[in-house]
């Protein structure tokens, strides 16, 4: 497959966790780290339960209970237990690193000769069944955020990051508010292990690693984009994260063509991230 | 109608720091009353607010409202009753949310918020005429976010969703502390329109001893966590801003 189409693909696949990101950093101004192991579980629980037999819609159910548990576990040590967020995402994700190699068993579990999402929809010549299946994933999560942002409830939501006094004021428990946040910024992180563990044909234990700074990227990203719209629209800010994501992976494309040692791949990684930091002035200040 | 009962609060008890923040506080706030509660720094004002409003649960004593027992109800559970205007412009509404936003959840302060919209057309006109009473141009920026806003504004727009859902007590902290003396006096005299014409319960902190002596129908002064002189409403009308200031020497 060509190079790019695939980078193009993995943007797409990751969309799912850089939303996620966009709900815990952006919304909740937590950068959350549980996000390393949450889409690891995301992998595993779809390659166990794929090589069990299980329905791939069914696994997605499991992949989701998982990365909104692991999301609550956060949210509830960070809240009730009143450790900082940071370290409560660092907790999480050591802690789900015994949990993902207990629900493996082993290090490592290729997808052979499974029933996986792409086999659901009636295979095509002339299109990619895995870009089919990661389109209409990433239309409906778009879809559904943007829907859950504008209720009363979303609404609710995205004002607790700005001003916590004003929330509570407005009857809204911002503890329980915050836990819901992660728990869905985690899910989402899951879909896109699901989503990944499949396209790539295997699980292991280490793909989680150093994760979580792709989804912040595409967060950055998105919002340096978005700051030349001038806009907060939040539709716009949604496909953006998901335009980040794809940009982000095809900048990392770009650099291996060009013959970039891939051991070399996360300092490159963490210079980016740093270089839309400082271009895009990223102030999490607010008030 | 508030009523506070041998209410007392004392911050790090048992260790070297403990300090007497309210001392059997009892007090009764009936409808209608806009209640200034003054005191040196330290003198237990803030807390007393703060005991009310559920940001601080007193060690002892009872808060009822509206004959409902709030005292272990926390801050967000009394918004049932409570409207709340912070020291802080800035505090009172949501930076990065548009006007219509921060208007909605104002419009169920004291409702669930379910999963469904709020915001139609019907209520974008309701907070259209709402915000025009402010006379600041805000009815044209709707959509903006209120983070674009000055401090003032912000704390204008603040005032006015503590009455757009059932209020009926409304808990000001030193609201003008952070603005300058005309706006100050245009959100003071907004705050009190807003109580006279909700007939709301009123009570305000503050340092500035004329806005005490212009709005407030009782000024209650607090000393070491406790009421050290109350004026009522016969009163207040006659105290003067130098008697007050001889209190606080």
């Amino acid at each position: 497959m060509d190079f790019y189409t695939a980078a193009l693909l993995q943007g797409l696949g990751y969309a799912a966790m850089g939303l996620g990101i966009f709900i815990s950093l952006k919304i909740f101004n937590i950068p959350d780290i549980t996000t390393d192991g949450s889409y690891t579980l995301g992998g595993v629980i779809t390659a166990v339960g794929l090589v069990a037999g299980w329905h791939p819609l069914l696994t997605l159910l499991f992949v989701i209970a998982g990365g909104v548990g692991a999301g609550i576990a956060t949210g509830l040590i960070h809240t009730k237990l009143k450790v900082n967020s940071l370290l409560a995402g660092i907790l999480v994700m050591t802690a789900l690193y015994s949990v993902n190699l207990g629900i493996m068993g082993r290090p490592n579990i290729p997808l052979m000769n499974v029933n996986s999402i792409f086999e659901m929809l009636p295979s095509s010549e002339s299109m990619s069944m895995e870009l089919i299946v990661f389109l209409l994933t990433v239309f409906l999560l778009v879809a559904a955020l943007y829907y859950l942002l504008h209720t009363d409830f979303g609404i609710a939501m995205r004002a607790t990051g700005n001003s916590e006094r004003m929330v509570r004021a407005m009857g809204i428990n911002t503890g329980v508010m915050m836990i819901t946040g992660l728990a869905l910024a985690n899910g989402l992180t899951a879909i896109s292990g699901f989503l990944l563990v499949q396209y790539q044909g295997f699980a292991d234990i280490n793909m989680g690693i150093g994760i979580v700074i792709s989804g912040l990227a595409s967060v950055m990203i998105g919002e340096a984009i978005a700051k030349m719209f001038n806009s907060n629209n939040i539709l716009l800010q949604l496909v953006l994260v998901v335009a980040g994501s794809i940009l982000f992976r095809l900048i990392l494309a770009g650099a291996l063509s060009s013959g970039l040692n891939p051991n070399y791949l996360k300092l490159v990684t963490a210079s980016l991230v740093l270089v839309v930091l400082v271009l895009t002035k990223f102030k999490r200040s607010r008030s | 109608m508030i009523t506070i009962k041998n209410t007392g609060h004392i911050f790090s008890p048992g260790t070297p720091n403990a300090t007497i923040a309210l001392r059997d506080v009892n007090l009764q706030l009936n409808k209608g009353d806009f209640v200034v509660v003054l005191g040196a720094n330290g003198s237990g004002k803030s807390t007393l607010l703060n005991a009310i409003a559920g940001v601080v649960i007193p060690d002892q004593g009872q808060v009822i409202i509206d004959g409902n027992d709030v005292s272990d109800l926390r801050d967000f559970e009394r918004s049932k009753w409570i409207a709340r205007v912070f020291q802080d412009p800035l505090a009172g509404t949501a930076a990065e949310l548009s006007i219509l936003d921060n208007l909605r959840l104002a419009s169920i302060r004291t409702q669930s918020k379910k999963l469904k919209f709020g915001i139609n057309d019907k209520f974008k006109n309701q907070v259209a005429d709402a915000v025009s009473v402010l006379q600041l141009g805000l009815e044209n920026k709707l959509n903006q976010p209120v983070g674009t806003l000055s401090g003032g504004q912000r704390q204008a727009l603040t005032l006015l969703m503590a009455v757009m859902d059932n209020a009926s007590v409304l808990l000001m902290d030193e609201p003008t502390a952070a603005l300058d003396p005309a706006t100050a006096a245009r959100i003071m005299q907004l705050a009190d329109d807003l109580v006279k014409k909700h007939n709301l319960t009123a009570m305000l902190v503050t340092h500035s001893l004329k806005d005490a002596v212009k709005y407030g129908n009782r000024i209650i002064l607090m000393k070491e966590g406790a009421i050290f002189k109350e004026w009522d409403k016969a009163t207040c009308k006659e105290v003067t801003v130098e008697e007050l200031i001889s209190y606080y020497e």
